[in-house]
């Protein structure tokens, strides 16, 4: 299947900029595409295979390109521009299931106590109470606010159990952020992200970043307590069934604390997103 | 796997067995992953469980919630006979086979190529069939192995089979060793490229 025009016209990360250092036509895949990467005295270029040049930027600590002409333009994270914010890049994770399921999972608090156990959540306080989702109509994008969660070591800087507060958005099919309380400082979030780039309709590569207020951990301790989290949800996500993301409502149920993937799942639906998508009644 | 369904097996307490479609009917978790307690498997990605009879019995996300009857793990017919586990679609009818005697599994292994049929398994294997008990089994003997033989093959088309024998509770230490190096040799009687 050759990507819809909603999954076409977006722009995707591919790296970080140290990982294109020196690139002589570094081999890159994208929407099932394969693409290359060069770099000739600091400057990036991305071309395809008929060696067309693609658009590119450079934006949140990463390299993004475009199979489209006329893109939708990256969405806006102010929060990179604040002073005092720590930038830590993970680097890119292979995982073989659609970028779609990745978001959803990132979505999810309900898994939490079982999948994170006494990190993210505890088995003895599983219960997701609701949470409000809308629109934002302007920029055609999804928030999930007032998420409360109780979790026993929310980040690398929490000293102990709390009530966390989270709000996510996803404003990219691809992407996703986490806003959540920050441990240290009143009356600012911490923000987690996901930058996804989606190889084929069923694999991709997830790269992530933490832009948070903390004095006390190292970039390597950011950077082990988050990837320590994504493994633990990469082996969930290599064994879902259908590794595509099945937008028919038959095929997989939702409950109350979905309501942040029953959104997404709309929209990706409003927007006709097809590929990556598994169709119902389709050989997993 | 039947039909090229990924199947996921587990027993309770209750000693019975039970097969199911692999994955949870929420998110498409293999439950293959899941744990079991007492009488009911509980997935790992959000610790929803069923029960015995795949109903769902609980979601931890909403403790006071009773989950909707709509929520069911897909379950195939599941018996145990002859030291062998037997699985069928949902919708099949005929009795589960119900063997006499004792029996002790032997050896399950994989061979590349299918045999088209019982019949050819048995002339594969060198062995006589005594009595058939679905196209797929069939009670054997081999000359000059002491006993009966309990021969079975899963077909997983392109993928091959898998071949699982048992033999009689009663049978001596050689002639189970026997019926082991036969259904070892099966994999270079049923080898791909002889076939191709
Ligand atoms: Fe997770």
């Amino acid at each position: 299947m050759t990507p819809d025009t909603f999954t076409r016209s977006q722009w995707y990360a591919i790296g970080r900029l140290p990982d294109f250092e020196g690139a002589e036509a570094k081999p890159v895949r994208l929407l099932s595409q394969d693409l290359t990467v060069s770099d000739a005295a600091g400057v990036l270029s991305v071309n395809d295979a008929d060696g067309r040049s693609l658009l590119t930027q450079i934006r949140y600590g990463h390299l993004w390109t475009t199979l489209s002409d006329t893109p939708r333009p990256l969405y806006d994270m102010p929060e990179f521009d604040e002073p005092d914010r720590r930038l830590v890049t993970v680097g890119g994770v292979g995982v073989r299931c659609s970028g779609l399921r990745c978001v959803e999972n990132f979505l999810d608090m309900a898994h939490f106590p079982f999948v994170h156990t006494d990190i993210l959540g505890v088995e003895e306080h599983p219960s997701v109470e609701s949470y409000d989702v809308s629109m934002d109509a302007e920029k055609d994008e999804i928030w999930a606010t007032k998420c409360k969660f109780f979790q026993p070591m929310a980040s690398a800087a929490a000293s102990g159990g709390q009530m966390t507060e989270y709000k996510y958005r996803v404003p990219h099919p691809y992407s996703t952020i986490l806003y959540k309380t920050c441990p240290i400082r009143e009356d600012v979030w911490d923000l987690v992200g996901l930058f996804i780039q989606p190889v084929e309709e069923d694999e991709c590569i997830v790269h992530s970043f933490i832009l948070v207020f903390d004095e006390e951990n190292t970039d390597t301790g950011l950077l082990h307590f988050q990837q320590n989290i994504f493994l633990q949800d990469r082996m969930i996500l290599e064994n879902q069934v259908p590794r595509k993301l099945p937008l028919d409502p038959r095929w997989e149920l939702p409950t109350r604390a979905d309501a942040s993937s029953i959104a997404y799942r709309r929209w990706l639906k409003a927007n006709e997103l097809q590929w990556g998508v598994a169709l119902f009644n389709e050989a997993a | 796997m039947i039909a090229d369904n990924d199947i996921a097996l587990w027993r309770g307490e209750d000693g019975q067995i039970r097969a199911w479609e692999n994955r949870c009917p929420h998110r498409g978790m293999r439950l293959s992953y899941g744990i079991v307690r007492g009488n009911t498997l509980t997935c790992l990605y959000h610790g929803w469980s069923y029960d015995g009879a795949g109903a769902c019995a609980g979601i931890p996300a909403h403790p006071d919630l009773t989950p909707p009857k709509t929520i069911r793990a897909k379950a195939y017919r599941a018996a145990d006979s002859g030291g062998f586990i037997w699985v069928a679609n949902p919708g099949e009818t005929t009795a589960a086979p119900s063997i006499d005697g004792d029996w002790v599994p032997n050896r399950s292994v994989h061979i590349d190529q299918a045999p088209a049929s019982l019949n050819e398994l048995a002339d594969g294997m060198g062995a006589g069939l005594m009595s058939k008990i679905t196209d797929h089994a069939a009670i054997v003997r081999v000359p000059g192995v002491e006993g009966e033989i309990l021969l079975a093959f899963l077909d997983m088309k392109e993928h091959g089979a898998m071949i699982h024998t048992s033999v009689p509770a009663s049978a001596s230490e050689d002639a189970a060793i026997a019926v082991s190096k036969l259904s070892t040799r099966l994999r270079q009687v049923f080898k791909a490229s002889s076939a191709a």
